[in-house]
């Protein structure tokens, strides 16, 4: 009950933000939402978690980017930089969540989660490894997508603008937005560790027993891996996109036009 | 092509030689702290232990309700000690893990244990991990200060001194009896103010975003926690909450920390709002307010798709592994954890829509004044 009056509140409160694109924020959230219950499904039936999580990515970016904003040069940019950031994590983030044994419930979870057997035979460290490659596309696709809306726009604008310029505006929209991304992941953070605080301060828990806790660290490590995501896209956005509008890629591109343009007439002569 | 690429790295290396000594100060430094958790064991009260040989004896097979097959084992582990007065000794421990790790660790040789002693004997509490945060977090930081530079630096300074009052606000309620509602709005305030101003200065633009910062954050706490309370918190705490926090007004505390938290994000929303409109209004002192208003719609737009599907992702993907724990035995969802994190989502994607539309709302009656025709 509580859940829905609050979606309403949200509803509403969306419509008088955006008006209807504040309903289609509201739908891609319900899709993605889908999404990734989808994914989910998939890990309990025994796939593997981390290829199905990154293939699951991959398709919540293409839904993100194509569904939003259609296929063009700006979200292929945005795809492909989004795909490279993402590998690159997934091996830090593979060795991290190995190395800290991050997976799993800790002592302080131990209210939700008694009474349920945990021999499920599923490797926990993959699921968290799964858990934080899903929950980085969020930030990271908008991010992406705003670094490459600004440099269109700037070469939209000023059609005879250089790599270093484009890169250089890029940049400075990424800038911008690193402060939105993360103070809401900081936000997410609170949320998490409202509970865990209280706990530590009433039981009176040492600076030692929480910085190592599997609890604590494994809110605060996910959460840096999601600003670092966000963070390593902007240059590489920035760069594919400048690289693609100006600079060698460009001349490809011209020539690939080019070559299809011929290939149509050919094919309607014939 | 190699070349060219070498000669251009080159000449950016020439220009830039004095940001890039920074930077490579700055990684020296950062290295430094994270190399320093490694040895920190010093400085722990407890013992800690360094896993030097780990024999591993399979214990059997057990299942789950539904019928995983998951195997146990007995770990017996020759531990030294790092720290306190028995340095350098050697002990034997055991560690019953499984397969899967879902409550349990399996240790290696190389890993640092965090131990105590209970009746005469040392047992294992868990994983020295603070190296790893530290080696993440230090990443992190470079990364900001590498791309975002200035600004990324005091982002991440507004989120320290917000996590330094949230702290101090706690220590109010618990220590001091004050009521965490007032604590946590009178630190807001002050949070919310000296940020604006600092980040602003002292002119109109700040006036309207704090105003509409603090429009917004009283008018979505309100709304919440009347939506909750009237509710009477179903759906929103699970019973085992109840025995573990023994003040009774804990369900305020869940408000104020909600309300705290969104405070940066809103902020976030209402400076950027003002400075775009403002911007606009610099340009054409006798610009129409319903162009100021699609302009608004347009700015507002982008900010809120990023934030909500950051929070929508962060608090579903942190509820995974107890979705997967649930089904693997057999249950479905009881919807106590799941409607936790969703409300949580829910109150901060409001905070979220309310700001973009007050701060739109308000700056531009209050920037833009009245239309002269």
């Amino acid at each position: 009950m509580t859940g829905w009056i609050l979606f309403g509140l949200f509803v509403f409160f969306s419509l008088l933000a955006g008006g209807t694109h504040g309903l289609k924020t509201i739908f891609t959230l319900l899709l993605n939402m889908g999404c990734i219950l989808a994914i989910v499904a998939l890990i309990i039936h025994g796939w593997n978690p981390v290829i199905t999580a990154l293939i699951g990515c991959l398709v919540i970016t293409c839904l993100i980017l194509f569904f939003n904003c259609g296929i063009n040069a700006k979200t292929m940019a945005s795809f492909l930089s989004v795909f490279t950031v993402l590998v690159l994590q997934l091996f830090f983030v593979l060795w991290i969540t190995d190395a800290a044994n991050l997976g799993g419930f800790g002592f302080e979870d131990l209210n939700d989660v008694a009474g349920y057997s945990f021999d499920i035979g599923i490797k926990i460290s993959a699921v968290a490894t799964a858990c934080i490659m899903m929950g980085l596309i969020g930030a990271l696709t908008d991010t992406a997508i705003a670094v490459s809306t600004a440099v269109f726009e700037v070469k939209a604008n000023y059609p005879d603008s250089a790599f270093s310029d484009l890169y250089a505006s890029g940049l400075r929209v990424g800038k911008d937005i690193t402060g939105t991304t993360v103070n809401t992941l900081y936000f997410a953070l609170l949320g998490e560790a409202a509970t865990l605080m209280i706990w530590y301060h009433i039981y009176d828990y040492s600076w030692w027993e929480l910085f190592n806790s599997i609890v604590f660290c494994r809110e605060f490590i996910k959460l840096c891996f999601f600003s670092l995501s966000c963070v390593l896209v902007m240059p590489v956005c920035a760069a594919f996109c400048g690289s693609l509008l100006s600079g060698s890629l460009h001349a490809w591109m011209t020539k690939i036009e080019k070559g299809m343009q011929k290939l149509k007439k050919w094919i309607q002569d014939e | 092509m190699i070349c060219r690429l070498l000669t251009q790295a080159k000449q950016y290396i020439s220009e830039n030689k004095r940001t890039l000594l920074l930077f490579a100060f700055l990684a020296l430094f950062l290295s430094g702290a994270v190399l320093f958790t490694y040895f920190d064991a010093f400085l722990y009260d407890c013992p800690v232990g360094e896993v030097i040989e780990v024999k591993t004896e399979k214990t059997g097979i057990y299942h789950s309700p539904i019928g995983d097959e998951e195997g146990h084992a007995l770990q017996t582990l020759t531990l030294r000690l790092i720290n306190g007065k028995n340095k350098g000794k050697f002990i034997l421990c055991e560690n019953e893990c499984t397969d899967s790790g879902v409550y349990d660790e399996t240790y290696r040789p190389g890993d640092r244990l965090l131990l105590e002693i209970q009746n005469g004997a040392y047992t294992i509490t868990g994983l020295k991990r603070d190296t790893v945060a530290a080696l993440v977090f230090a990443v992190l930081l470079f990364a900001i200060v590498a791309v975002s530079r200035l600004k990324g630096v005091m982002t991440l300074l507004s989120v320290a001194v917000n996590g330094m009052l949230f702290s101090y606000a706690l220590d109010a309620y618990l220590f001091h009896g004050v009521n965490i509602m007032i604590s946590a709005l009178c630190v807001s305030i002050i949070f919310c103010v000296i940020c604006i101003l600092i980040v602003c200065g002292w002119n109109k633009k700040a006036f309207a975003s704090i105003l509409s910062t603090l429009v917004s954050v009283l008018i979505v706490t309100v709304l919440t926690f009347v939506t909750i309370w009237g509710c009477d918190f179903e759906g929103v705490f699970a019973e085992g909450l109840q025995y573990l926090i023994i003040e009774a007004d804990y369900r305020f505390t869940f408000l104020a920390m909600l309300l705290l938290g969104s405070l940066g994000a809103m902020m976030d929303i209402c400076v950027s709002m003002a400075a775009g409109l403002q911007e606009l209004i610099e340009k054409d002192h006798d610009i129409a307010r319903a162009s100021l208003n699609k302009s608004g719609i347009a700015i507002g737009k982008d900010m809120m798709g990023t934030m909500v599907n950051v929070l929508l992702f962060t608090y579903l993907c942190g509820s995974i592994p107890y979705i997967i724990l649930v089904y693997h035995n057999g249950m479905t969802l009881d919807y106590s954890i799941i409607s936790l994190e969703m409300v949580r989502f829910l109150c901060g994607g409001c905070g979220i829509m309310a700001s973009v539309f007050f701060s739109r709302w308000i700056c531009i009656r209050l920037l833009r004044g009245r239309d002269q025709s």
